[in-house]
């Protein structure tokens, strides 16, 4: 939880973060279209003393991605500034002795430093005394080489949106694969019906015939006609009619009284529409970075918004969803996110128990977690489910010594290895009381 | 006699199809409510159901309000059991010494009180996979799937970041630095110190 005194420093820090995402934005535009047409012009040139081996080039990128990377991006202001054209801004000595002893410089005097010193919020570069003279050159032509190949072109967003709506499209109809099954059985059923029917009729038909046979000439037989009218009016076809329709409705009847209490298939939209198929799926966020609480406690818990402020203080700052998590954070207010999994209040249930001691996966209850865009709960639910899987599940025992003497005792009377059953899995009192 | 039939029959078909499972929105029929939601304030419960109420008597889920869902912050004064700062062997941990801005001193100072075993270091790996990898990358090579985006996450494996002292690392995983921020609410101390273990595993290229 965020503690309130902190509040005013977040939004600060957020609002400092979009103003310079802003300020980056407006600056760096024209500077990338300069640096393509210098470069063109400055190519043969080499004032500047930097290399365009690529080996050197090579060596440079390597010790960048060790020292630099942490705090600096060539086409992007990251904790430093970004560093597209620094060979330009500064000469090659003055930026040798910065990257060695920043403080020296700033100690110095020197203007530029001085400025940058400040803009920057006071963040002293560390030394980096270690590096020679070559490693430096190699830096800067690497960051020469990144300046003329220009920005990399940003991921467009709308292709993630759009593969997330074909998900969502294709999600539905898993669910209900349930119900196409069950539409195939009852025509087959139907079908049946209809063939017992007509097998029933037949035999009706041939024994008044047999009947009719001594009372009647054939003649009357012969004038005995079938009509359409006749047989809809017929006492046979209204018993089938009804029949077939209770058969449909009791299906119906059934099926409702059975999800009562289940709600299997429930996805609530959210307040925010948070996809668990970009974080989880996409990015590969473990549950439990924002679900703290799934292996020390009964709740894995909704994250509290400092969670989200981790990546979020940087990451889309713009868009409006986001926007309503930093003015959730100004009133101090939670976001109203709404329950998807309800377990009745008579059922215990622990996700610490489950998840740290019995070491299953989270989608082992809670379906392709990764791939919703909006969470469904994917599990019944249900006591018969619950029961089902303790009856199944070997009890993890691995590196466990509380369970040795048990294990122990199992095996020499039991072949099946030991189920949850076994240790009281299905006693009533494990879970209601 | 056949209207009423073809009406009775149209009644019963209307109240057969109303009987649908949860889909959507709709969270489906609830049976026996008073014996699902809890009366004693359950952790992020939630009444949204104005008729059913009364057996949820949280003044924090005031129902014409705006607050439904049970999110509280800890009670002004009390101290969360993850603050306490000793393990069984009575070891200090080491959480509150130094200010977030006093890293230096943190730094030298700061030594890990989590034992370097086996059972440490497998604890350090599965909490470093869920709460750092994401960023930091498996390996440590700052090139995790959300540190790409994120930006400037570094290598522990090279250059200074490899002799990092564990009292750093510590600080760092408490107060953040840098671009990133603070996670002392996620890990708890111990757990941070057992990140330590492994991250120190981790610099060494191993």
């Amino acid at each position: 939880m965020l503690r309130k005194q902190s509040i005013p420093l977040v939004v600060g820090q957020i609002l400092c973060c979009v103003f310079l995402w802003s300020a980056s934005f407006a600056f760096g535009q024209p500077s990338g279209e300069g640096a393509t047409e210098e470069a063109t012009g400055g190519a043969g040139g080499g004032a500047s003393g930097l290399s365009t081996d690529a080996a050197v080039i090579a060596k440079g990128q390597e010790i960048f991605t060790a020292n630099c990377q942490a705090c600096h991006a060539v086409h992007e202001q990251v904790v430093g500034p970004k560093l597209a054209k620094v060979y330009e801004r500064r000469d090659v000595a003055w930026l040798k002795e910065f990257i060695r002893y920043s403080q020296k410089t700033i100690e110095s005097g020197d203007e530029y430093a001085v400025a940058l010193y400040e803009k920057f919020n006071k963040t002293p570069m560390p030394n980096h005394d270690f590096l020679t003279d070559d490693d430096i050159i190699a830096i800067l032509s690497y960051i020469q080489d990144e300046t003329k190949k220009g920005p990399p072109a940003p991921a467009a967003p709308e292709t993630e949106e759009t593969t997330a709506d074909a998900s969502g499209a294709t999600a539905t109809p898993v669910q209900e694969g349930n119900s196409t099954i069950l539409k195939i059985i009852i025509i087959g059923m139907a079908f049946l019906l209809f063939l017992v029917m007509g097998v029933l009729m037949l035999l009706a038909s041939t024994l008044v015939k047999v009947i009719n046979k001594n009372a009647k000439s054939e003649d009357d037989i012969l004038e005995n006609k079938f009509t359409l009218d006749s047989i809809l009016r017929s006492p046979a076809f209204g018993g089938m009619v009804t029949f077939v329709f209770l058969g449909i409705i009791a299906k119906f009847v059934i099926e409702g009284i059975i999800t009562i209490g289940v709600q299997q298939g429930y996805a609530p939209e959210q307040p925010i529409p948070f996809s668990h198929k970009l974080h989880a799926g996409k990015y590969e966020i473990e549950c439990k970075y924002c679900h703290t609480g799934v292996e020390k406690s009964k709740n894995a818990n909704i994250p509290s918004l400092n969670i989200c402020m981790n990546c979020h203080n940087t990451i889309r700052t713009t868009s409006p969803n986001i926007q309503k998590i930093y003015a959730h954070l100004e009133n101090d207010e939670p976001i109203q996110w709404v329950r998807v999994h309800n377990l009745p209040d008579l059922a215990y249930f622990n996700h610490a128990q489950h998840v740290k001691v019995g070491g299953l996966d989270c989608e082992n209850c809670h379906g392709p977690i990764q791939e919703m865009e909006i969470v469904r709960q994917s599990s019944l639910l249900t006591m018969g489910w619950c029961i089902d899987c303790h009856r199944e599940t070997n009890v993890n025992a691995k590196g466990n010594e509380y369970y040795d003497n048990l294990l122990e005792m199992h095996d020499a009377y039991n072949r099946e290895p030991l189920k949850v059953e076994n240790i009281g899995g299905l006693e009533c009192s494990k879970c209601h009381y | 006699m056949k209207l009423k039939t073809i009406v009775l029959a149209g009644a019963i078909s209307a109240l057969a199809v109303s009987c649908t499972g949860a889909d959507g929105d709709n969270p489906g029929i609830e049976y026996a409510p008073n014996m699902y939601h809890s009366v004693p304030y359950e952790p992020l419960s939630q009444i949204t159901d104005k008729e059913h109420g009364d057996y949820n008597s949280s003044p924090y889920n005031d129902f014409d309000g705006k607050k439904l869902i049970n999110v509280r912050q800890p009670v002004e004064g009390t101290v969360s059991r993850q603050y306490y700062n000793s393990i069984e062997s009575g070891t200090v941990l080491f959480y509150d010494q130094f200010d977030s801005d006093d890293l230096d001193s943190a730094a030298k100072v700061l030594k890990n009180p989590v034992p370097d075993t086996e059972a440490v270091l497998a604890d350090g790996e599965s909490l470093y996979n869920g709460y750092c990898a994401h960023c930091h990358g498996k390996t440590g090579l700052g090139d995790g799937k959300v540190g790409k985006v994120y930006k400037g996450v570094p290598n522990y494996t090279t250059g200074r970041y490899a002799t990092m002292s564990e009292g750093h690392i510590f600080h760092v995983i408490t107060h953040g630095k840098g671009r990133m921020w603070p996670h002392k609410s996620l890990v708890n101390t111990e757990d941070r110190w057992k990140i330590v273990r492994y991250v120190q595993k981790l610099q060494k290229g191993e």
